[in-house]
């Protein structure tokens, strides 16, 4: 998980520092996890300067970036809690229904004439209940997590359905506007919203007890138990951090289609899926950061992106960006 | 000593798991300042036993004593925070953390109150450094994964993360399994040097030998049952082989 | 599917129609040639054959004037964020004109709003974006091509009582319980059945085996019935074969103009489809972008044409192909008005 970029700047004791240095950097190259860590910002610059080198008039303009900043906010805020469940050795298919139900609560609360505050808290904690049921079931059951978050998927987006009697309630509103399209210093305020939600969560991850624990329950659950830490408690909070990120997700899916839309967006699923085994993160879980899925939800949009800015039509658009998303599983797959 | 109550102590411990009835009724105590030895052939419920002492297990039935005291360890970390260490058969190392995040691991040093406590990193290094050195082991890096390690290096950290804790009680599961002689010869140097600390230390060992050299106390086990408990210098290595396989009763 | 297509067409209508008056939109110097006009489309998932009938709409029509145009998609059933991503992306490119089909009445009009900000023009067709939601956005719609579900029902209704007479009862199926689409056309049919008595409707969700059993149930129910009329092709289908076994020979309608209903229709299991053109929506899309980039003026709204297609005139339809020939009766076998080609100027 650490990253070369930490390198000590205290000489070490034992033997000159330049050739421990060296020596350093050789097994750094050789470690093929830091390939997997690397692997996705290789690939993002490679994908900036491809577009930018075939369409730079039209995909390196403000306006164009802007666009994918903004295009990859959400789909950040959802890597960042399917990040904590992969991490586990888990995974959370329901991420997108969740997202959708948490929507419809705070559709409802708004049209409703609750404060829109109220409003996101409300879409927020519908969105950690759900996950806290995923989590309950998961860990105290020791049900599938595959399975228990596919039914969860099902039951989500029924409940939203049921909810808003399958009707989209229009949220019109000043703030929300202002938040969707509003930026400072050329940042879209969605996406200082996600970067403030990545860097928590980083921080959460690698300078808390909670994070460690986060990975030696991945890592190795019989261990970390044998160690006294509580694989239930862990895994619970996980789902809940997965299904809060996306109850509060949905405030941004909000202000950006002026709508609580009852029907789930599978894409963003897909998304998070990808973007978690793309930054490099460990499908049997216990390895993994959070800019890796950071970065690869930048990518993803980027793609998405610079191929329709350079007219690449929509089959073959399907098509790459699903071949991209193999190829790099494919070359980051160093596990066991 | 004979007013000090035993560190360890079982009475009548059953456990089963489906139909194998791992433990029949385990009775066998460990006192303070001495190495306890636990011998048997594979599968006879050495582990089991004691996984049931630090917790991992909850007995069927049976009653466990630490320092005289009942105890219901309903999971590891209650017998951690009674002072219990354990170094598992397994290790429980994790592969994917560093040396330092192992030997720390759910006894994290922090710093900050509250809800704000982070990680004091530095601090935790400086210490793993430390704890390592005290045992004489040599590691490369403690910041580099423990999957990197040797079997000899992982049994080391497991061994020096039970001791490391100021315990009570340190259980070992076979130590030196997968140490070469000179790495065994220091594991031997630091279970001598907790018992002269005082510290109670359970140990389970294929390795007769290492078994007479080190201990104390010796309880032969065989098929869930404790087959005879011996003072280790009124005993010898074909009496104890006599006892594994069943050659000999102890108990009539 | 086509859901809400035609929901809030009477908001747009009403929002259009005074944008209409502001009608012409940029174009500021002389009229631009054919040649240089480049038009982009946003249209729904390509999942289904009536957005590959528009997109191929959009794409001949451009390839007949010389226009450039780039057709995307969303990237998946229901990604309503998606689709805004990809007109956001195109937003700020060199086009012309946008052409636009939102998935839901709302999730475009921020990207419209964009758009309108850099004086560019905004075609919508097929599902209407939702006027309250534009406003807010600050986004214009110059012109709206699309379908009138009541209308085309109401055709229906009128040809079916034509041929079965009045005062007879007709079988009523429609799609999804509280479905705008299902209602509108079925609503339409009942206005223009005159003096028919009605029975249903009764939801079979848009499927031919569901619509199959309700129409079993109905004939055995009403052994009078003297027609069915179903709110999709594909309930029609189950109808039909529904009739065939119950002995009958009462006739069937369906709504839509799916290839397989027209083979029905020339074997004579589905007596007619109430077709729409999603190729001519396309096609009104990029004529409408052609009139704006000319400083022409628009008209705010269109109503996109349907025909009934039955044996007089299936064999018309069937060999009524596009250019590329994926689909049979891309356009309507007979006359239709068409306001937009007549305004455009060829250079
Ligand atoms: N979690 C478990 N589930 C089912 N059976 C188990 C479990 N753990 C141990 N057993 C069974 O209980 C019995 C005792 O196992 P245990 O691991 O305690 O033996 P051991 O004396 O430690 O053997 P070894 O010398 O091989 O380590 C064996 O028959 C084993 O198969
Ligand atoms: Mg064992």
């Amino acid at each position: 998980m650490k990253k070369i970029s930490r390198k000590s700047t205290a000489p070490s004791s034992e033997g000159a520092v330049d050739i421990n240095f060296l020596s350093r950097v050789r097994s750094k190259i050789q470690d093929p996890f830091f390939w997997s860590d690397w692997l996705v910002v290789v690939a993002f610059v490679f994908v900036i300067a491809f577009f930018g080198a075939i369409a730079p008039a039209e995909f390196l303009t403000l306006w164009n970036l802007n666009n994918i900043l903004v295009a990859a906010s959400i789909p950040a805020i959802i890597a960042v809690g399917q990040t904590f469940t992969v991490l586990t050795a888990g995974i959370d298919l329901s991420v997108s229904s969740t997202m959708t139900f948490g929507a419809v609560t705070f559709g409802l609360a708004f049209t409703n004439g609750w404060p829109l505050l109220q409003c996101v808290l409300f879409g927020t904690i519908a969105g950690t209940f759900v996950g806290l049921l995923n989590g309950l079931i998961i860990a105290k059951r020791k049900i599938n997590d595959f399975i228990v978050t596919l039914g969860m998927l099902s039951v989500a987006s029924g409940a939203a359905l049921v909810l808003s009697d399958g009707k989209p309630r229009q949220v019109i509103s000043e703030s929300l506007a202002t938040l969707a399209i509003g930026d400072k210093a050329n940042i879209p305020y969605l996406m200082m919203v996600a970067f403030v939600i990545v860097v928590v969560a980083h921080f959460v991850l690698f300078h808390t007890r909670f994070g460690t624990h986060v990975f030696a329950v991945g890592g190795d659950p019989e261990s970390a138990r044998a160690m006294g830490i509580s694989v239930v408690k862990i895994k619970i909070a996980v789902y809940v951090i997965s299904g809060a990120l996306a109850g509060f997700a949905a405030t941004l899916a909000i202000s950006r289609i002026g709508s609580a839309e009852p029907a789930a967006n599978t894409s963003i699923l897909l998304n998070s899926v990808a973007a978690v085994v793309l930054g490099g993160v460990s499908l049997f879980g216990g390895r993994g950061t959070i800019f890796g899925p950071f970065i690869a939800a930048l990518l993803l949009q980027s793609l998405s992106n610079g191929l329709t800015v350079i007219g690449v039509a929509a089959y073959y658009q399907y098509l790459s960006i699903g071949l991209v998303v193999i190829l790099s599983a494919a070359l980051v797959r160093t596990d066991k | 000593m004979t007013t000090k109550p035993y560190a360890i102590e079982c009475v009548n411990i059953k456990k089963a798991f489906g139909s194998v009835d791992a433990l029949k009724g385990v009775s066998m105590f460990a006192k303070p300042g001495e190495v306890t030895a636990i011998i048997g052939d594979n599968g006879a419920g050495k582990s089991t036993l004691i996984k049931c002492i630090s917790g991992v297990y909850n007995s069927d039935e049976g009653e466990i004593k630490i320092n005289g005291e009942v105890v219901e360890f309903v999971n590891p970390e209650e017998s951690r925070s009674f002072g219990i260490e354990t170094v598992y058969q397994t290790l429980s190392l994790i592969e994917d953390l560093s040396i330092w995040q192992n030997l720390f691991l759910n006894r994290e040093i922090t710093k900050g109150f509250g809800p704000f406590k982070i990680l004091n990193k530095s601090k935790m290094k400086e210490e793993a450094t430390k704890m390592l050195k005290n045992l004489d082991v040599y590691i490369p890096s403690i910041k580099s994964r423990t999957r990197r390690l040797s079997g000899g290096q992982r049994q080391a950290v497991a061994i020096c993360r039970a001791a490391g804790w100021g315990s009570s009680v340190v259980i070992m599961d076979e130590p030196t399994a997968a140490l070469g002689v000179r790495e065994t010869a220091k594991v031997e140097d630091l279970i001598k040097r907790m018992k002269a600390q005082g510290l109670a230390i359970l140990l389970i060992s294929h390795n007769f030998d290492q078994v007479l050299r080190l201990s104390d106390q010796i309880w032969v086990m065989r098929q869930g049952d404790v087959m005879a408990g011996l003072r280790s210098k009124d005993t010898s290595g074909d009496e104890l082989v006599a006892l594994i396989t069943g050659a000999k009763s102890g108990k009539g | 599917m086509k859901l809400n297509r035609f929901a809030k067409v009477a908001l747009v209508a009403v929002a259009s129609s005074s944008l209409v008056i502001a009608g012409t939109t940029t174009s500021n110097a002389a009229t631009k040639k054919l040649k240089s006009i480049r038009v982009a489309a946003v249209v729904k998932g390509l999942d289904n054959p009536f957005f590959i009938g528009i997109k191929e709409g959009i794409e001949e029509t451009a390839l007949k004037y010389g226009v450039y145009a780039n057709v995307q998609a969303a990237p998946g059933l229901n990604d309503d964020i998606g689709q805004a991503n990809k007109l956001d992306s195109l937003a700020g490119q060199n086009y012309d004109c946008y052409i636009v089909i939102p998935i839901s009445s709302n999730n475009l009009s921020q990207a419209i709003g964009k758009i309108t900000k850099k004086k560019k023009t905004v075609i919508n067709i097929d599902s209407p974006v939702d006027a309250a939601s534009l406003k807010a956005a600050g986004g214009k719609i110059t012109s709206f091509a699309g379908t009138d579900n009541f209308e085309a029902g109401k055709a229906g209704g009128a040809k079916m009582v034509a041929a079965i007479g009045a005062g007879k009862k007709i079988g009523l199926i429609a799609g999804l319980a509280g479905n705008v689409t299902s209602a509108a056309r079925v609503d339409g049919f009942k206005a223009g059945a005159v003096g028919a008595t009605f029975v249903g409707p009764v939801n079979a969700d848009w499927d031919t085996t569901k619509a199959l059993d309700a129409a079993n149930a109905m004939i055995t129910a009403n052994k009078d019935l003297a027609g069915f009329f179903a709110a999709n092709d594909q309930m029609a289908q189950g109808v039909g074969k529904a009739i065939k076994a119950a002995g009958l020979k009462i006739p069937v309608y369906g709504v839509d103009g799916i290839a397989d209903a027209l083979n029905e229709v020339k074997a004579g299991s589905i007596t007619a489809t109430i077709s729409q053109y999603p190729y001519v929506m396309g096609q009104m899309g990029v004529e409408a972008c052609i009139i704006a980039a000319q400083g022409g003026k628009v008209p705010a709204q269109t109503i996109t044409p349907y025909y009934i297609i039955d044996s007089a005139n299936i064999t018309a339809a069937l060999t009524n192909k596009s250019t590329r020939g994926y689909f049979p009766n891309q356009t309507p076998p007979g006359a239709y008005t068409n306001p937009y080609t007549k305004l455009i100027k060829k250079n």
